[in-house]
């Protein structure tokens, strides 16, 4: 769509203008940003992966807040049963942050991978996020719909990979792939401490190598821009924003997946306090750079790419979803 | 009671020796004696240390456990040799559908330390854990382990048991992954169903994922996990006569179970600049000793697996789970646990048909026989019948003879019949004896004539007894009166049976009466007259013993008188 758009404003002749005075229309800006703020802003992580892998930690270390529990193997849902298949649990929070309101809601799978048949596990996670995806278009579609629809879309996936320091599980590949089709899928290295510097590097080569030749596209996509340049290629600055913006991506495409270590207890290191953990031959600092790839991961969720994130999921996943629900409702109502 | 104290002192170790051996032998009053003076039988371990290490020493070891958990590098690391190869270069990804099944790798090195030799054995599952559908991921290591139970039993039930082969399993060991929070499901069936087949060693593997807090956390709930679902695993066992230094040992090592491992085989120099070189893995943030007691529980796990439970651990397969397992088939008594139940049913089935085949096979022939046994004996029954009727009817004939003899002697002269007794006997071989009837003249005895031998008549000059018979059947064979069967007579008695004759040189040597009544059994002829008795039925002297030999007699027994001379017999 956006290439058509770029031929339509082509044919038509554009005339950039130099003002000749302020006007002040930069200020929109401005107002774009207070409308935001009262209106809060709203983000939904989903969660996957088996259990101990350090899930709830993460979370709970991303947004430096206790939001999930961590529950442990062996599970049981409210009426104290075991879960025997994937479950999904969402929850919801309101944190606060400069004045800057973000509704969290994050989505745990706890029974993922845990069963000895683990057959068919991912169906639950693919339906909820189907579901998500057709209650916003039936909201959509229908005649009389609020202003603004409540987005319960999951913007993004972190898949988490059980550091064996050897290559990913058939299960992980198969869920992968399924999720990465209708979602954006992070890959995330629990618990990485267990891996040395080298066999670190050598996992992720590997993991990478694995996921390009099965195919799964994981965020940030490398070929998907969405902040494409509507406007018709307006000067040399904007180009250069772009190529700062696709030079990131790659820069975060190396990364991944991101090789993570969560904790929410504080150790002193240096006479500071930071998140960490204490062991008998050193003390991780979550918060190191050199220790592991949490800051990195903090920074590209949360402080770069979020709305990157919520973005992409509309436009892309959540369009491609209407896209084929339309034709079929329309082939269904046809016959 | 024990032997009076003297000479010198007694060491423990034969004190000790006493001991056991009494506890061996309980059922054995046994007595304890103090030795008077060395003997020398303490060199008895160093007699057994020298020969098992010529022997050499054999040991295996199966680890199970998922991918990437450190298997093969805790083994290299045990045994500070490079006996499993680890999967350092990662393999190209392929299609990781390829394998569908648990495999069973085993490498086996031959190591040495010290003049001690040890053939050991890593047999590994890769694989295990690894599908998405892992519910028959225990089954292939289950079969395999029972495979060699039953391959050691069969070799134990042949004939020629020289080179036996002993491939079974001494311990398992089984890897935990460091999730922190409990048991997976998998390794709850896992652990159940090998625990009770094979001495379980339980591992936390990587376990320089967890700080001591969590370690300790995670411990206690494997621990619950495993007591809650039955879980067999192997504690090293304390023994009475343990030192107190042992027991100890044993009780900590007992207390890290689950061991929580780590493995490296890489070096670096601790402290820096010190030139001392340790084990470990290091990290940004520091430096994990494999060797270091407080860092991780390998020592304790290499301590209990190589220094001290070795050979107990085999010790317990052998003797306890190998045994188990062997009753249990002996007690089945049916082929390999692998055979499916329903065609075990199949060929309970068969056999039992077949067995009552072979069952109404055997009555008919049974039957069979039977019939023929019966038909024989009646057609001998005929026979006899017809003989019977013969017998008669000759004993009839010489009835009608005797009668008229006795009408010719009653009017012929009676003096001449009793010259004829008192005189000189004729020479006359006595061929048999033949029953005669009651008549006779006078009354007396042996006033009959004739013999009877086999239709033939044969005359005798004299009586050679008397008996009370009714009709004789004389046996004869090749022309010798081999022996006189009496039969019934009216009421007297049932019948005589002359068991044998001797016959020599066609001539009657001997009689031998077995009698009815039982009073003798026999009487020998050829010159010496045995007879233990004379069967009397109602005063009637039922038989007479008739010796002859070569035609010569010596005396009749009648109903205890001897009466001689007056029966020649020749």
């Amino acid at each position: 769509m956006a290439t058509e758009q770029k031929k339509t404003t082509a044919s038509e002749k554009k005339l950039r203008v130099a003002l000749t005075g302020y006007v002040g229309f930069d200020s929109i800006t401005g107002q774009i940003e207070k409308k935001l703020l009262k209106r809060g802003f709203a983000f939904n992580l989903m969660v996957v992966g088996r259990s101990g892998l350090g899930k709830s930690t993460l979370v709970n270390t991303l947004f430096a807040s206790h939001l999930v529990d961590s529950k442990g193997l062996l599970k049981t849902n409210e009426n104290g049963v075991p879960i025997q298949t994937t479950e999904i649990q969402s929850v919801s929070h309101i944190i606060e942050e400069n004045g800057v309101r973000l509704k969290l809601t994050i989505t745990d799978t706890p029974g993922y991978g845990d069963q000895v048949n683990n057959d068919k596990c991912w169906e639950p996670i693919i339906k909820y996020i189907k579901d998500q995806y057709s209650g916003f278009l039936r909201k959509e579609l229908t005649p009389t719909r609020d202003r603004r629809i409540a987005d319960t879309r999951v913007h993004a996936v972190l898949f988490f990979i059980s550091p064996s320091g050897h290559a990913l599980t058939p299960l992980d590949i198969n869920v992968m792939r399924r999720i990465s089709e209708i979602a954006n899928v992070i890959p995330v290295i629990g618990k990485s401490d267990s891996l040395t510097i080298e066999e670190r590097t050598a996992f992720k080569k590997r993991i990478k190598e694995e996921i390009e030749y099965h195919g799964i596209k994981t965020f940030p996509y490398a070929d998907v821009f969405v902040d494409e340049d509507l406007s018709g290629g307006l000067g040399s600055v904007l180009d250069e924003e772009e190529r700062a913006d696709r030079q990131l991506v790659n820069a975060i495409r190396d990364v991944i997946p991101f090789a993570v270590v969560g904790s929410e207890k504080s150790v002193v290191v240096d006479g500071k306090a930071v998140r960490g953990r204490r062991t008998r031959w050193g003390v991780i600092n979550v918060e190191n750079e050199d220790h592991c790839e949490f800051i990195a991961l903090r920074n590209f969720l949360t402080r770069t790419h979020l709305q990157d994130l919520i973005d992409v999921t509309s436009m892309i996943h959540y369009e491609g979803f209407r896209t084929k629900q339309l034709l079929a409702l329309k082939e269904a109502s046809g016959n | 009671m024990s032997s009076a104290v003297s000479g010198e002192p007694n060491s423990n170790s034969t004190n000790d020796a006493n001991h056991t051996i009494a506890l061996i032998q309980s059922n054995v009053p046994v007595q304890k004696k103090k030795l008077n003076g060395t003997v020398g039988f303490h060199f008895l371990p160093n007699q057994v240390h020298r020969k098992s290490i010529k022997k050499g020493f054999q040991f295996s070891i199966m680890i199970v456990g998922e991918s990437g958990l450190g298997k093969s590098t805790l083994i290299n690391t045990l045994f500070n040799a490079p006996i499993a190869p680890t999967r350092e270069s990662p393999k190209e990804a392929t299609n990781t559908d390829s394998s569908k099944a648990v495999e069973i790798n085993s490498f086996t090195s031959d190591i040495e330390e010290n003049g001690v030799k040890l053939k050991l054995t890593v047999i590994d599952t890769p694989g295990f854990g690894d599908f998405i559908n892992n519910a028959e991921a225990h089954k292939p290591i289950l079969r395999s382990i029972e495979e060699r139970y039953e391959h050691y039993l069969e070799q134990e039930s042949r004939v020629a048991r020289k080179n036996m082969v002993d491939s079974r399993i001494h311990a398992c060991i089984y890897f935990i992954a460091p999730t922190g929070h409990s048991l997976k499901q998998l390794d709850v069936v896992f652990m159940k169903e090998l625990g009770a087949k094979v001495n379980l060693i339980p591992v936390i593997a990587k376990s320089d994922l967890l700080t001591d807090a969590e370690t300790k956390a995670f411990k206690e709930r494997i621990l619950e996990d495993i007591k809650a679902n039955h879980i067999q695993i192997y504690y090293p066992a304390v023994h009475d006569n343990d030192d107190p230094e042992t027991v100890q040992e044993i009780k900590e090592i007992a207390s890290r179970i689950p061991f929580a491992v780590i493995g490296s085989n890489q070096t670096y120099e601790h402290p820096p600049g010190s030139g001392k070189h340790i084990r470990g893995r290091k990290y940004p943030w520091g430096l994990i000793q494999v060797d270091n007691e407080a860092h991780c529980d390998f020592i304790k796990l290499r301590q209990m697996l190589i220094r001290s439970h070795m050979e107990e651990l085999k010790e317990q397969t052998l003797e306890v789970l190998y045994e188990n397992h062997r009753s249990q088939k002996l007690v089945e008594g049916f082929g390999s646990p692998t055979k499916n139940p329903a065609k075990f049913e199949e060929e309970k089935r068969a056999h039992e048909t077949k067995m009552a085949k072979m069952e109404s096979e055997m009555k008919l022939m049974f039957q069979q026989k039977i019939l023929a046994e019966e038909k024989k004996l009646k057609q001998a029954e005929e026979g006899m019948y017809a003989r019977h009727r013969e017998m008669k009817n000759q004993l009839e004939q010489q009835r009608l003879d005797l009668e008229e003899r006795k009408k010719r002697l009653l009017g012929g002269n009676s003096a001449s019949s009793f010259n004829n007794r008192g005189g000189t006997p004729t020479q006359k071989k006595v061929v048999g004896v033949a029953a005669a009837g009651a008549n006779s003249d006078d009354g007396k005895i042996g006033a009959y004539k004739k013999l009877y031998v086999v239709d033939v008549e044969v005359d005798v000059d004299v009586v050679v007894g008397v008996f009370a018979a009714g009709i004789g059947v004389v046996v004869v064979t090749a022309g010798v009166v081999v022996g006189v069967v009496v039969p019934t007579v009216g009421g007297v008695y049932t019948h005589v049976v002359v068991d044998g004759v001797f016959a020599a040189g066609g001539v009657v040597v001997g009689v031998v009466v077995v009698t009815v009544g039982g009073v003798y059994t026999h009487v020998l002829v050829d010159g010496v007259f045995a007879a233990d008795g004379v069967v009397v039925a109602n005063e009637v002297v039922i038989l007479v013993v008739v010796a002859t030999v070569s035609g010569t007699y010596i005396h009749v027994v009648v109903d205890g008188v001897t009466t001689a001379g007056g029966v020649v017999v020749d």
